[in-house]
């Protein structure tokens, strides 16, 4: 009887015996066998000696950026780290702990965990507006007046009349400074600038100046001059794929269709309140944001139906220079338009007819009717604009822009500037007091938007779902958020509205974050993607 | 009382509710029913058999734990104070304790192992864990800053 027992004992014990990874005979933690195949250091790193599903364990108590930060220790920890139950049981975390966010719709076949949790877990930072990192740039004396972020570019433009390009770098996960522009020689003294947006893809940067001017630059030279100018009383400009679209200081948009230069007055029926605060992403999207509304209107342009010009247009990579492998039949084409329009403007000039009804093939066709419609309103519009002439001026370096457009696949939906402007969504946003009152500047890219009030505070607006969140630091460790906006008054900001009104200190890229100009001439880049450092 | 003998042949007697804190004893008690005869334990040395056997004597009337559920990793790492002490030993020490744990089916104690090294590792850069456990970095400087960049880029390149 007690020789069966121990004979069950031993047979019970036996496999498991095989299983462990201690012999009784060795002190060390590590079998003979390991300890000859692998380099001596791994046999000190004791979590690597663990079973798999203990060092998984371990690993699984830790937080995303933990996890980042073991991955890079070495191979067996990168190894170990790269468990899909970890990364699963991440995700379904931060699915339970924000129900409401819709994660499950960042989910795609093929994905990995890891790949994921991670695009979760940027989504639902956006969507609670938990800021993961802070760059502060000191770059301006005085007072910024506006910033843009495209991509892996940010420009930024301050009272001391400097513009500063400065470009992402992945390795250091931070902006640095590349180039900078002057502007204060001028001999006028009212051209200074007010705006400037950036296209990266082919490479052009506009500036808006205040004597009533629109000047590109290509980022990619070191020239300091223009490369084309155009006449606008632009206080706000942005660019698009095809358009630049600039918002006069009586509140009035006009669109420059860049590939056809025609430059026309855009009909919508945005309400007053909402025309010193608005943004545009380049696309179809225009949000405003009234002063004291509580809420932020979503409108957008009807997708405009691909002409016969526009559909030539092939992929290509966005990085090479456009120039060089250019077709040339593209270049007579958009040279031959170009003397088209410009004949076609200088007559509309003379005549002092506002609109230019000849417009080359390339641009849309357009029923009759509606635009006889559209030039009566124009014609009332303009009488109440302070929009001066429709006189331009441009330079043989002209065509080069175009020549960088046409080699430009266009992936952004373009917008059919002659059919009104719709609205989509009005979110409310009055659920975060203090935090949307006083709306200031607001900022949009795809279905994010983001607006800032007179102190500085910021608030997140999901344009799809309609989650409203105000923007915070993830961590709270006592850090001044923002900036101190009682330190940086000034006596006559009351009575000048036009301070906060007139300058675009904010903008949004769907993939990098949120940029801010404060008024102490420093500018925060706000990320709310996780990475190791 | 139940005897184990520990992988240097030492002799251990402690009370069988203590000794059923591990799943494995606890299991091979109702195989094998009562004996005299020690239950060897191959895998562990004196030393830590003896640890875990302080550490199940102190947890003697602990409930047997259900499924716990997570929700907030914070409350995951937090270790009460009387197992902090406990676990104030030599890295190589904590580690047979996990090993043992693992071994033994003492998932509490195995809990407490994890947290135990989750904290060692937490908020620490790379560079600052690899001299906690003494690792040497075995990326090649072409891999780490691949991985690094491609990393950020990643992120960078997350678009919903």
């Amino acid at each position: 009887m007690q020789d069966k027992k121990q004979k069950r004992l031993t047979r019970l014990i036996h496999p498991l015996k095989r299983l462990s990874l201690l012999s009784p005979s060795q002190r060390s933690l590590v079998p003979e066998t390991t300890l000859q195949q692998v380099p001596e250091h791994i046999a000190n790193d004791l979590i690597s000696c663990l079973p798999h599903e203990t060092a998984v364990a371990i690993f699984a108590l830790l937080c995303f950026k933990d996890l980042i930060r073991t991955q890079l220790v070495c191979k067996s920890w990168r190894r170990i780290a790269s468990d899909a139950a970890l990364w699963r049981q991440l995700y379904v975390e931060l699915s339970w702990k924000h129900p409401t966010l819709g994660l499950h719709r960042v989910i795609q076949d093929g994905q990995s965990w890891h790949q994921r949790y991670s695009r979760a877990t940027a989504l639902a930072n956006w969507s609670t507006g938990e800021v993961q990192n802070v760059q502060t740039i000191h770059g301006h004396i005085g007072r910024v007046l506006s910033v843009k972020i495209k991509e892996r570019y940010l420009i930024t433009l301050g009272e001391d009349d400097v513009v500063n390009l400065y470009e992402f770098n992945y390795d250091k996960n931070q902006f640095q400074f590349k180039r900078g522009w002057e502007f204060g020689q001028s001999t006028q003294n009212a051209t200074n600038v007010k705006c400037i947006d950036i296209l990266p893809e082919i490479n052009v940067m506009v500036v808006a100046q205040r004597g009533s001017k629109c000047l590109f630059y290509d980022i990619s030279k070191g020239a300091n001059d223009p490369i084309q100018a155009f006449d606008n009383q632009a206080h706000r400009v942005f660019l698009s794929e095809q358009h630049v679209i600039t918002s006069s200081v009586d509140g009035s948009l006009h669109t420059f269709h860049i590939p056809s230069h025609t430059m026309r007055a855009i009909t919508t029926d945005l309400p007053a309140c909402c025309l010193p605060c608005l943004a545009y992403d380049g696309s179809l999207s225009l949000v405003a944001a009234p002063y004291a509304a509580r809420r932020l209107h979503h409108f957008e342009w009807k997708q405009l139906l691909v002409g016969k010009k526009q559909s030539v247009v092939q992929p290509q990579p966005s990085k090479s220079t456009p120039t060089q492998n250019n077709p040339e039949h593209r270049k007579t084409s958009s040279s031959m338009s170009l003397s088209a329009s410009m004949s076609s403007f200088f007559g509309h000039f003379k005549s002092k007819d506002p609109i230019t009804t000849t417009r080359p093939k390339s641009a849309e066709s357009q029923p009759l009717k509606s635009h006889q419609l559209q030039k009566s309103k124009m014609r009332r519009q303009r009488r109440h604009s302070s929009y001066n002439d429709f006189g331009w001026e441009c330079n043989a370096r002209t065509t080069q822009y175009i020549k960088n457009m046409d080699t430009k696949a266009s992936t952004v939906p373009v917008p059919d500037f002659s059919k009104k402007i719709s609205l989509v969504k009005s979110i409310s946003t009055s659920q975060l007091g203090f935090t949307t009152s006083n709306v200031v500047g607001v900022a949009v890219a795809g279905n994010r938007a983001v607006m800032v009030n007179r102190a500085g505070d910021m608030a997140i607006v999901m344009l799809d779902s309609g989650l409203v969140n105000k923007i915070c630091p993830a961590t709270h460790d006592g850090l001044e958020w923002i900036e101190d906006w009682l330190m940086d008054v000034r006596d006559n900001d009351e009575d000048q509205d036009g301070y906060n009104f007139s300058t675009t200190r904010l903008s949004i890229d769907s993939n990098m974050g949120i940029v801010y100009g404060g008024r102490n001439g420093a500018v925060w880049f706000l990320s709310f993607n996780c990475t190791a450092e | 009382m139940v005897q184990l003998l520990s992988s240097d042949n030492e002799t251990f007697t402690v009370d069988k509710q203590v000794a059923e804190r591990s799943i494995l004893i606890k299991n091979m008690l109702e195989d094998v029913g009562e004996s005299d005869a020690p239950i060897p334990l191959p895998n562990v040395t004196a030393k830590i058999l003896k640890k875990v056997i302080d550490w199940c004597e102190h947890h003697r009337g602990d409930p047997v734990s259900q499924q716990e559920e997570i929700n907030d990793r914070k409350r995951l790492t937090e270790i009460d104070e009387w197992d902090q002490k406990f676990m104030e030993v030599d890295q190589e020490t904590l580690f047979e304790i996990i090993l043992a744990a693992n071994y033994l089916d003492i998932k509490p104690l195995l809990d407490i192992g994890c947290k135990t090294v989750a904290n060692m590792i937490k908020g620490k850069s790379p560079e600052e864990i690899r001299r906690t456990f003494n690792i040497v970095n075995d990326f090649t400087p072409e891999v780490r800053q691949f991985g690094i960049i491609s990393h950020c880029y990643f992120l960078a390149m997350l678009s919903t």
